[in-house]
């Protein structure tokens, strides 16, 4: 019998002809973007499932009502004092119902990073004018400007604090179900349709990403994929006027005709009370402080 | 172009929410009109449409790219009243689940991006491909108009921002807000806008508008509504919000006896007898006493108990 030999070719270590077989991350603009925020996405949505805890156990309506006053609070406080305790309030919050410091810092970080980078130029004196407390380069750092950039990025984290700990101790129904009781019926339906339809139409971009890559042997230049992005945002919002048609049927199907209805709201126990009194004392403790 | 919460004061948060509220009612009638039942799910899907598209970032030669806003796209396609709502969806979204904007200053996010942006847009596309338009016009219609809109909204922006320091400060000075005057704020969001962020919007848009109508999918909800009652609007607005929020003084009808002799010639018999007739429980929240901040806390605990008993006596009543 004749012995059987792999052709030489075959032994060869597979060169990175095609993209997506390669196993190598490819440093384009879609690989970046795409991924990053679809993963981002996916992340918020999954976030439906939150730990039990005292906060998550709130009614969805006067939990989001304590919550909006106070960072109303947090937004009319002038002492640093009251914000800073704000924000100690919130972190002990999110350790207390499970929701955890670390996950709280992991969303609140962002726009805490963000204004830290705006406001730092604040404490120039070609900004804020006041006693030189320091010099950098040929520019004065003033006792004014520090205090004011601090007392920003202070205010925007315990804003932004709170923010993030009404979303991991809310799941996700039960924010739609809140929302649906304060706000006029239509706007939270389409509220809910359009975080719905949000992720259907990302896995169409990520598998339209994933079809080009799958086609792609090396990269074609700015034109090309400039080309591709038009005729996929042209394609995508081809869908989404598609699926609103079809779903406009739907519901006229079901007996849709153009008034949402809202299912009337339970009572509101004794921790809804404690949670909004604590809330709206904060609140008018802001216009004095 | 999204400003989160704390960067404006709760006033101009509280103006720009009085702003909104008339053209989020306003579009929304004129959507349930021109759409019918349909208006729901076409709004939505236009909202998670400008979500998605915001995802990626669009290429510019450099090796350097950028995302879109997608206002301009959505003027232009659904037309003025369905891209106000689907915006306002879209930056709802943005600020309750991923903290890009803040909830206070939606308002005025939406005034920049879900306003100004589309509106503009709708106009100036309107404007330079009116007609019979051949491709090329269309093309260069929908860039100018991504480019008019994004440049107009950073404007807007920038003006919103710098005008805190003047509105919101303390005794000293110390700016309680964004700290950055106008002469700062505005070119820095103006610039990048018209050197760069405007460039990768207008070219995205017009190829996003040309794929569309090559596609057939132009819907443009307000194509048969008047865009009357929007100019109308919209220029009131832009007469009055710069003098809303630079105003100073007291506000309309909370005037002293001495303020309404100095407006009016004289001072109403029954304003001279009756004023300060009442000073409340704790007159000026406690500020004429030696004991200011214990009063102060205090007036805050009478009035969460009093909201508490408000919101209680509600439910009940709401249950019968």
């Amino acid at each position: 019998m004749e012995k059987m030999t792999l052709p030489d070719w075959m032994k060869e270590a597979p060169t990175a002809v095609c993209p997506a077989s390669s196993g190598k991350e490819r440093k384009g603009f879609l690989d970046r973007s795409l991924r990053n925020f679809a993963s981002v996405l996916k992340r918020a949505f999954a976030s439906g499932k939150t730990k039990d805890g005292p906060m998550q156990n709130l009614e969805p309506r006067a939990k989001l009502a304590g919550f909006f006053l106070l960072i109303l609070a947090a937004a009319l406080f002038e002492s640093w004092i009251f914000i800073l305790a704000l924000l100690v309030m919130t972190v002990c919050l999110s350790a207390m119902t499970k929701a955890g410091a670390a996950p709280l810092l992991v969303r609140a970080l962002p726009a805490i990073v963000f204004t830290a980078v705006m406001a730092a130029p604040a404490v120039f004196s070609f900004v804020t004018p006041g006693a030189p407390l320091a010099g950098v380069g040929g520019l004065t750092i003033t006792a004014e400007g520090v205090s004011t950039a601090l007392f920003f990025v202070l205010r925007v984290s315990a804003i932004a604090a709170l923010a993030a700990l009404l979303v991991l101790t809310t799941a996700e129904a039960d924010f739609f179900r809140g929302l649906g009781r304060l706000l006029p019926g239509f706007f939270s339906a389409a509220l809910f349709f359009t975080f719905k339809y949000c992720l259907i139409l990302v896995k169409t971009a990520e598998g339209a990403a994933l079809a080009r890559k799958s086609r792609t042997i090396d990269s074609r230049g700015v034109k090309e994929a400039q080309r591709w992005f038009a005729s996929r945002a042209a394609f995508i919002l081809k869908k989404s006027l598609n699926t609103a048609e079809e779903v406009s049927m739907a519901m006229v199907s079901r007996g849709f005709e153009g008034r949402v209805a809202t299912a009337p709201a339970g009572p509101l126990g004794f921790a809804e009370y404690l949670w909004l009194g604590a809330s709206s004392f904060f609140f008018f403790l802001s216009f004095g402080f | 172009m999204h400003i989160p919460d704390g960067y404006l004061s709760p006033a101009t948060c509280a103006v720009f929410y009085g702003v909104m509220a008339p053209a989020w009612y306003l579009a929304s009638k004129k959507t349930e009109k021109t759409l019918g039942v349909k208006g729901l799910p076409l709004m939505a899907l236009g909202a998670a449409f400008t979500f998605v598209i915001q995802m990626f970032n669009f290429p510019v030669p450099g090796g350097t790219s950028g995302h879109m806003a997608g206002g301009a796209v959505l003027g232009i396609v659904l037309g003025p009243w369905a891209a106000i709502m689907a915006m306002s969806l879209t930056l709802g979204l943005q600020a309750l689940f991923f903290g890009d904007g803040g909830i206070l200053a939606f308002g005025a996010n939406c005034f920049n991006m879900a306003l100004v942006m589309p509106v503009s847009a709708y106009v100036v596309f309107k404007v330079v491909a009116s007609g019979e338009a051949g491709a090329f016009r269309r093309f260069f219609g929908a860039a100018l108009a991504a480019y008019i809109a994004v440049n107009l909204a950073a404007l807007a922006t920038g003006i919103e921002l710098g005008l805190q320091p003047l509105i919101a400060h303390t005794a000293e000075g110390r700016a309680l807000y964004a700290p950055y005057p106008l002469n700062i704020a505005v070119p820095a969001m103006a610039l990048p806008h018209l050197l760069f962020f405007g460039v990768v919007e207008a070219l995205a848009t017009a190829m996003v508008v040309s794929y569309v109508l090559k596609m057939g999918i132009f819907v443009e909800a307000g194509r048969k509504a008047s865009l009357r009652p929007l100019l109308v609007f919209v220029g009131v607005l832009i007469a009055l919000v710069p003098i809303g929020l630079i105003a100073a003084g007291t506000p309309w009808g909370e005037w002293g006896k001495e303020e309404l002799g100095q407006l009016l010639g004289y001072v109403p018999s029954g304003v001279e007898r009756f004023e300060g007739a009442w000073k409340g429980v704790l007159p000026d929240y406690g500020q004429g006493s030696g004991r200011k901040a214990l009063l102060y806390v205090l007036s805050a605990l009478g009035g969460s108990v009093l909201l508490v008993a408000v919101v209680y006596a509600w439910s009940r009543l709401w249950k019968k």
